[in-house]
């Protein structure tokens, strides 16, 4: 009953006024977002965060969720159009989308990307609906060891299978998490690693950081590369977009199992949804009755992949909320503004917080079908923003990127803190650092050093030996050993050809 | 640049490292472990990505520098367009420096005079309709109005 009552308010606070507006907003950009090549999602959370400050927090997550739950339907249009992909997960839609529109089937292509994005969301609210009470039992019998090794296990996740190299993400989540531990200690209250400064009595702050390694950086890379977002001539949509609709229907079955499977990887940290679209794509080809078509033209190669990038925010979400462990960069970008919010994900997130949880679920699947409706009425004026001149958008965003520093704490020392970032992220970018385990470990290591001082004045060295700790800390050193040892393999294989 | 920019951050990762553990130690037991915990496995991986980056740096060929070379110009001028736009808000305040630097960022990029001084208008326009009498937040004024007001 307490379940239901909560769904109820949770799907009442979405449709209040404000929230909904400001989800249409997010929607909106999250479309414009995904269309555009140099940015995307993770730079449009960066950019948002800022202004969520003083909101409730349904609206707050109606702007946020409502965003990023559609930079993936975006994205699919200039995969089809121009073989550009928004996001990187919409990559595997550029093989058979692009294909279509060479043969005229532009329109066809781009109703069915947008229709299966749109069943892929609904799919993935309604796994997070459902999972929701089951996740819930099993967080309310974990303590302050097994959330501190399961934040471990997070950044190992992805720091070992998001980067090109398993050392550069570890390194990058652990200088995430050495960040988190500036200033104020909690337990003793020493000031540490505040290098003589006033600004750093309080710690880094996250949002600085954040908009510096994922908006500034992008600008920065955007500035250097210079030019148009994209160097093709637009596209007609000629043919019946109808038809591309009707196509999802044709192929129910495959959109719905490619949901289903995302919402699996996207539950597994660390996998995301580049994993999931090209897993999807290949899922696709092989259960098709004409795999021989794919590369052709085939249109199940856009469903398949579409489905699957909507779908797994769901399943992103699952973790995220119940454990406080983000599977993603993006997920890591909306834990650190529920904390703005006032929400600790978690287990009081499941029990204090649990309206919120489900507006979350009702706004995932209201978001993807306005999305996919926005992205289809709109398509033929949303993909003229791609042809805007760098120096038109560079300062355009910057504009919004300093303030959303500066009004973030209203010190000068924020937008120092942003350029720097942004430096850096434009460094780790070039260089091969993933920058989803950074954030990821300043998010959570305030966090996590609360557990584990917990955990080490509770139960002292052994809290290690507690039967859930003892297996996610087999699970940490196989997470860090295992891509490291075939990461080693690929490139002793790789010397030998 | 292209071929020493991964050792070099390899190389800043190790000294952050390094630095990060070497501050711990000063700290009190309770205060130090979770530093410790997170910066000696760091010290390792910064390390192993040294050494990796070393090994990449020999097994890679001479290869021609100059559009690495003009990507690093690009960048270094990219760079202090960021500075100049700190320094534009400190002494100027938001009013008056960010339109500034955005009339002055779209002339160097050889924009048209009008459309670089309408995108100024209209940064002026966001920042005092929006921010400043829409949802009241008082931005900094800059250096110079501080200094010429108090």
């Amino acid at each position: 009953m307490e379940l239901l009552t909560a769904a109820w308010q949770g799907f009442l606070g979405v449709f209040r006024i404000q929230a909904f507006l400001l989800m249409m907003v997010g929607v909106f950009l999250g479309n414009i977002a995904g269309i555009l090549p140099a940015l995307g999602g993770q730079f449009l959370l960066a950019v948002l965060i800022p202004f969520v400050f003083g909101m409730d927090p349904i609206s707050g997550i109606a702007l946020l969720l409502g965003a990023h739950s559609v930079t993936g339907t975006g994205g699919a249009i200039t995969s089809i159009l121009f073989n550009t992909p928004g996001e990187a997960s919409s990559a595997p839609t550029c093989i058979d989308g692009f294909e279509m529109t060479k043969k005229g089937q532009a329109g066809r292509a781009i109703g069915a990307a947008l229709t299966a994005s749109a069943v892929g969301g609904l799919i993935g609210a309604a796994a997070l609906l459902i999972v929701i009470p089951i996740v819930r039992i099993a967080v309310l019998s974990f303590g302050p060891p097994e959330f501190f090794m399961l934040t471990v296990l997070g950044i190992s996740f992805i720091g070992s299978l998001e980067a090109k190299s398993p050392i550069k993400g570890l390194l990058s989540g652990l200088f995430g998490l050495s960040l988190a531990l500036f200033g104020e200690d909690p337990s003793t209250g020493i000031i540490r690693f505040n290098f003589g400064t006033l600004y750093l009595y309080e710690g880094l702050k996250q949002i600085p950081v954040v908009l510096g390694l994922f908006a500034l950086a992008e600008i920065i890379a955007l500035g250097v590369e210079g030019s148009e977002l994209i160097s093709q001539k637009e596209q007609e949509v000629k043919d019946s977009v109808w038809e591309g609709v009707k196509d999802v229907g044709r192929h129910l079955g495959l959109t719905i199992k490619s949901s289903l499977i995302a919402v699996y990887i996207g539950f597994l940290p660390g996998l995301g949804g580049v994993a999931s679209a090209f897993f999807t794509y290949g899922y696709a080809q092989r259960i098709s009755k004409h795999p021989e078509t794919f590369g052709k033209g085939n249109v199940e190669g856009v469903i398949a992949p579409e489905a699957a990038n909507n779908a797994k925010e769901g399943g992103a979400l699952i973790p995220t909320v119940g454990f406080g462990v983000p599977g993603s960069a993006g997920m890591a970008l909306l834990l650190g503004a529920f904390l703005i919010l006032g929400i600790t994900p978690g287990p009081k997130m499941l029990t204090q917080h649990l309206p919120v949880v489900f507006a979350m679920a009702w706004t995932l699947a209201i978001a993807n079908v306005v999305g996919a409706f926005q992205a289809l009425l709109f398509a033929k004026w949303l993909v003229k923003v791609v042809f805007l001149r760098s120096s038109l958008v560079i300062p355009i965003i910057l504009l919004f990127i300093t303030l959303g520093s500066f009004t973030a704490s209203n010190s000068m020392g924020d937008l120092l803190v942003t350029v720097l970032f942004g430096i850096l992220g434009y460094f780790m970018k070039v260089y091969g650092f993933s920058k989803a385990p950074l954030v990821l470990g300043l998010v959570l290591g305030k966090p996590a050093e609360s557990n584990f001082n917990l955990s080490y004045d509770l139960y002292g060295p052994k809290f290690l030996l507690r039967p859930i700790t003892l297996f996610l800390s087999l699970l940490v050193v196989y997470s860090i050993v295992g891509p490291m040892v075939k990461h080693y393999r690929e490139r002793k294989e790789g010397k030998k050809r | 640049m292209k071929r020493y920019g991964g050792l070099i951050l390899s190389l800043f990762f190790l000294l952050y490292f390094i630095l990060f553990v070497g501050i711990s130690m000063g700290y009190s037991s309770t205060a130090r472990r979770m530093p410790l915990v997170v910066g000696l496995p760091g010290v390792l991986m910064g390390l192993m990505a040294t050494t990796r980056a070393i090994k990449e740096l020999k097994a890679t060929e001479e290869t021609s520098l100059s559009s690495p070379a003009k990507r690093q110009r690009s960048f270094i001028t990219m760079a202090l367009w960021l500075f100049l736009l700190i320094l534009a808000i400190g002494l100027l305040g938001f009013f008056l420096g960010l339109p500034l630097y955005t009339f002055l960022f779209m002339r160097k990029e050889k924009e048209k005079w009008m459309s670089s001084l309408t995108m100024a208008g209209l940064s002026f326009a966001i920042l005092y309709l929006l921010f400043n009498l829409t949802l009241h937040i008082e931005l900094y004024p800059g250096l110079l109005f501080m200094y010429l007001f108090k």
